[in-house]
């Protein structure tokens, strides 16, 4: 019914990039060439923590073929970091390294086995330092530091309490505590880390990159190479996945730039996946006990919540995530009160950034888990305790986040009536099982004064529009969602919109691809744009239409009077008016932030943070075989509220993407380390991601709902769906079998540990 | 230096003759030697599936192979699917049903798919997802890859009708 409104939004177009992409002419940053081009290499640390006593690159530099090798000292050691009271990195270590296979050199060289020849050439002298691998070592009193440019291994706390916890907990008829713990994975994107760095002849650099999030980016480069903003130009190319893996600048990108700097040539790092695996971001190893107080009903009363993350030797965004997984405990339920004590804290394993979902994964696990514990304790039914605690439409959390609507009751009906819940109450076969979990995620959130989207169209003569935005085409769409919003607006058909190039020349203020916040911010601020352009042609034809500029329609590329469709002129000719008759060009500039939340207050944790917190409830069925251990998927359903769908083949593709990367995480996937925190799986032969044989039969069912803040209504997808796969999983292993995991990955390994122990009678 | 070596391939219907250093890999030679970068490369040993391509119509990975052990096959890569304008139904299949995101799976994925359909036109969705289990994907889930080329069968059942 709502789509019968839309010309343009709501139908699933054909995706900007899908020719491009289903034919092999997508360039990505491997693919690229400039002339006289040189290849970069890293040479990487083989300790996880130690000194570095002297760096020798003098047989290198005399390797012909070789233009030059750097280290940290040729940067100019100034630190940068997500929050100005995190600056805790440099582009390459200067004094020690932090990790293994942290980059301690690097080399451009005329071909690649030039390159990798001269990396054998280096000789590095190492002091090994002990190791702080766990979040356990980094609490020690006597812990060795981590980080230098921090006197402590706590990198950031998290503390908040909402609501009166103690009188909930009075209150409650039934309590319960649990500890819940989860591993490090990998992020998982298939295009390995890769960029192109150049200079021009005035000094200016041009960095072409697999870049998720450009903004931060272009600031922290610029500040970790001390060059201003303007010295320094990003553009894009197709990047293949993220996750939020590739949101910060690494020393791939450093390097490139310095070498290329030095060499006046273009320089073209590309990693191995090896390296991406073994140096690159994961997610924070994390271990959290929640105590949750519910009515004899199940109806929450109250919940306590510690959690540690373990993140590597940089704080990264992982302020960000402690806060996270405390402001996401007070939803998809209503929890009326709800204390948090969160720590992020060093460690000398991979820098952690975050995975898909952000630590809201993490928190929604530990929920969901214990909430199916509680309801098995008090013998509720699954789905029933959830309907009762979903959060509904205006509803405010304890912290202060307003929820205008949600779609989340329906989701959770629609979601058990597919899965064919009520019937498998009844029977099913020996080992079956399924498993519920909800989650909720924000579209986007305002946590810093320059959190902001902004669209830039040129109108061209022939009455085609070029779109330039500050988003990031990842694979999530945004480059066709956008022109769909734009048509949309203008009236005009999708395919006279055009996607320009990601550009930091033209627009950039974005505060990246993250939170779920492209669809809803880059979109206010492509609908904007589009309205600034329309008030200027409305302009144009209100004149000669003899009409009010209020009063006229864009639709069907004609600008027509409301009411009376026979007054009208074609858009084309209200463009040429403008161009050929007036002079003027024709840009319609739009930028939007959601100015009217809160600010966020890191030091209370209390803010309405963010609109359009969207709503998912996922149910997987699956077989746990008692002899084996082993798991299978059998099939996931999600019911989804994404508010208003704008383009629902690839909504859908969004929610069983961010399921099916939580299945790796649930059952598969670990990053693990030895004693001495060198990696030990760092090739895709030993860390396994799920393949199509591992994920299940999936079906999507969109709840339609209509967000007010939201482009269109609609509000974030994508990140929500890898919220509520955890849960469900471990849930649906105990409805199976009836043993609990609580730290993840649940290997068979685990499952036959436990079955054994239950039938041994604990 | 090391010496080259006489190389005679025919890639998307084109023969070269070339000579090539002996232990350069399929990949590389078809990214760096014949600008086909479609092929996409990421973990080097076999293990991603990013590379595939036909080799004689059967699926590899070109990361695995030597280019010298590809002389005279014939190699189909992705950019020699479509004709000129017209895609094959596996890429239109593709675009329209969601198959592909990022992208840099895609070209392989495609590959890996069009292998099974040449051999079995009338696959079960389990037999779709065993003929790409060797691709990963990280952005799908797979299902709508599934669905893609259910869908692309269908499609080429029918032109062939």
């Amino acid at each position: 019914m709502e789509n019968e409104r839309y010309q343009v939004v709501g139908k699933p177009v054909e995706r900007t990039d899908g020719r491009v992409k289903a034919t092999g002419k997508a360039r990505y940053a491997a693919d690229l060439v400039a002339p006289g081009m040189l290849y970069g290499k890293i040479l990487r640390s083989p300790y996880a923590h130690a000194k570095i006593l002297n760096i020798d690159t003098e047989k290198a530099k005399r390797l012909p073929g070789v233009m030059a090798v750097i280290t940290g000292k040729d940067f100019p050691g100034i630190p940068f970091g997500t929050r100005p009271d995190t600056r805790d990195q440099l582009p390459m270590p200067i004094t020690k390294v932090h990790h293994f296979g942290e980059g301690v050199a690097a080399v451009a060289a005329i071909d690649e086995e030039i390159a990798e020849e001269a990396l054998d050439l280096i000789s590095v002298e190492y002091e090994e330092l002990p190791v702080v691998l766990t979040a356990e070592d980094a609490l020690k009193p006597d812990a060795p530091l981590v980080n230098e440019f921090s006197k402590s291994n706590i990198a950031y706390t998290s503390d908040f309490v909402f609501g009166d916890p103690e009188a909930g907990f009075k209150e409650a008829d039934y309590i319960r505590e649990e500890r819940f713990s989860s591993q490090r994975v990998a992020v998982g994107f298939i295009e390995p880390h890769a960029c192109l760095a150049e200079v021009d002849a005035s000094g200016r650099i041009l960095l072409q990159g697999s870049k998720q999030s450009p903004y931060p980016t272009w600031r922290h480069m610029c500040r970790a190479l001390d060059i201003p903003l303007s010295k320094m130009r990003l553009v894009t190319p197709f990047v293949g996945g993220a996750f939020s893996g590739k949101h910060d600048p690494f020393d791939v990108d450093f390097a490139a730039v310095k070498l290329a700097q030095i060499t006046g040539r273009p320089v073209k790092i590309v990693l191995n996946y090896d390296e991406v695996l073994a140096a690159y971001r994961q997610r924070n190893a994390m271990d959290a006990t929640l105590k949750m107080g519910v009515k004899r009903d199940g109806r929450i009363t109250a919940l306590k919540a510690e959690c540690i993350l373990e993140g590597g030797p940089i704080a990264g965004i992982g302020p960000f995530n402690i806060y996270f997984f405390g402001a996401w405990l007070n939803l998809p339920y209503k929890v009326p009160a709800i204390e948090y004590h969160g720590k992020l804290v060093y460690s000398n394993r991979a820098p952690c950034g975050t995975v898909r979902g952000q630590e809201i994964v993490l928190a929604q696990y530990a929920v969901d888990s214990l909430l199916a514990i509680i309801a098995e304790d008090l013998g509720i039914d699954q789905v029933e305790i959830r309907a009762i605690n979903a959060v509904t439409s205006n509803w405010k959390t304890a912290n202060g986040i307003v929820v205008d609507v949600s779609g989340l009751p329906e989701c959770i009906e629609r979601a058990a009536e597919i899965i064919g819940w009520k019937e498998s109450r009844k029977s099913r076969p020996k080992g079956r099982g399924i498993g519920f979990s909800c989650a909720s995620h924000p579209s986007g959130v305002r946590l810093g004064g320059h959190f902001g989207s902004s669209v830039l169209l040129k109108l061209q003569e022939d009455g085609k529009v070029i779109i330039t935005h500050g988003g990031t085409e990842i694979g999530q769409g945004c480059n066709t969602i956008f022109c769909q919003m734009a048509a949309e607006i203008l009236g005009i058909p999708f395919e006279d919109v055009i996607q320009g190039p990601s550009d930091s020349d033209t627009a950039i203020l974005d505060s990246g691809m993250f939170s779920d916040r492209c669809t809803y911010w880059d979109g206010n601020a492509t609908i904007a744009a589009a309205n600034d352009l329309k008030r200027q042609l409305a302009d144009i034809a209100s004149k000669k239409l003899k009409a009010n500029p209020d009063e006229l329609l864009f639709k069907d590329s004609k600008i027509y009077v409301k009411d009376n469709p026979e007054r009208a002129i074609a858009f084309i000719d209200a463009v040429r008016t403008a161009y050929y008759e007036l002079g003027t060009p024709l840009y319609g500039r739009g930028y939007w932030a959601a100015t009217d939340i809160d600010l966020l207050n890191w030091k209370t944790g209390r803010g309405n943070l963010a609109h359009g917190t969207d709503f998912i409830a996922t149910a997987i069925e699956m077989e746990v075989d008692e002899e084996t251990g082993v798991v299978r998927l059998l099939k996931g359903v999600s019911g989804d509220d994404a508010g208003q769908p704008i383009h629902p083949v690839m909504l859908e593709g969004q929610v069983n993407g961010g399921s099916a990367h939580m299945t790796g995480h649930a059952l598969l996937e670990e990053s693990l380390y030895d004693d001495k925190g060198r990696m030990l799986n760092y090739s895709w032969r030993d860390y396994k991601q799920p393949t199509a044989l591992d994920t299940p039969e999936y079906i999507v069912e969109h709840i339609h709902t209509h967000d007010p803040y939201g482009p269109f209504g609609a509000k974030g997808a994508g990140e929500a769906s890898s919220c509520s796969t955890l849960a469900a999983i471990a849930n649906g292993i105990y409805d199976a079998v009836g043993v609990r995991i609580k730290d993840l990955p649940i290997t068979p390994e685990k499952i036959l540990a436990e079955i054994k122990k239950k039938k041994e009678g604990k | 230096m090391t010496n080259l070596v006489p190389l005679n391939i025919t890639v998307n219907g084109i023969e070269y003759r070339l000579y090539i250093e002996p232990n350069i890999t399929l990949v590389d030679l078809l990214r760096e030697k014949l600008g086909l970068t479609g092929t996409k490369k990421s973990c080097n040993e076999g293990e991603c599936g990013a590379c595939t391509v036909l080799m004689e119509g059967r699926p590899v990975a070109s990361c695995m192979v030597l280019a010298i052990d590809a002389d005279n096959k014939k190699i189909i890569t992705i950019e020699g699917l479509a004709e000129g304008e017209k895609l094959h139904p596996l890429q239109e299949a593709f675009i329209k049903y969601g198959g592909i995101q990022c992208g840099f799976c895609t070209p392989g994925m495609i590959l890996s798919a069009k292998a099974l359909l040449d051999e079995n036109p009338d696959p079960t969705p389990y037999e779709v997802r065993r003929a790409i289990s060797g691709n990963l994907c990280r952005c799908t889930g797979y299902q709508q890859i599934v669905d893609s080329v259910l869908k692309a069968a269908d499609m080429i059942k029918g032109n062939q009708v």
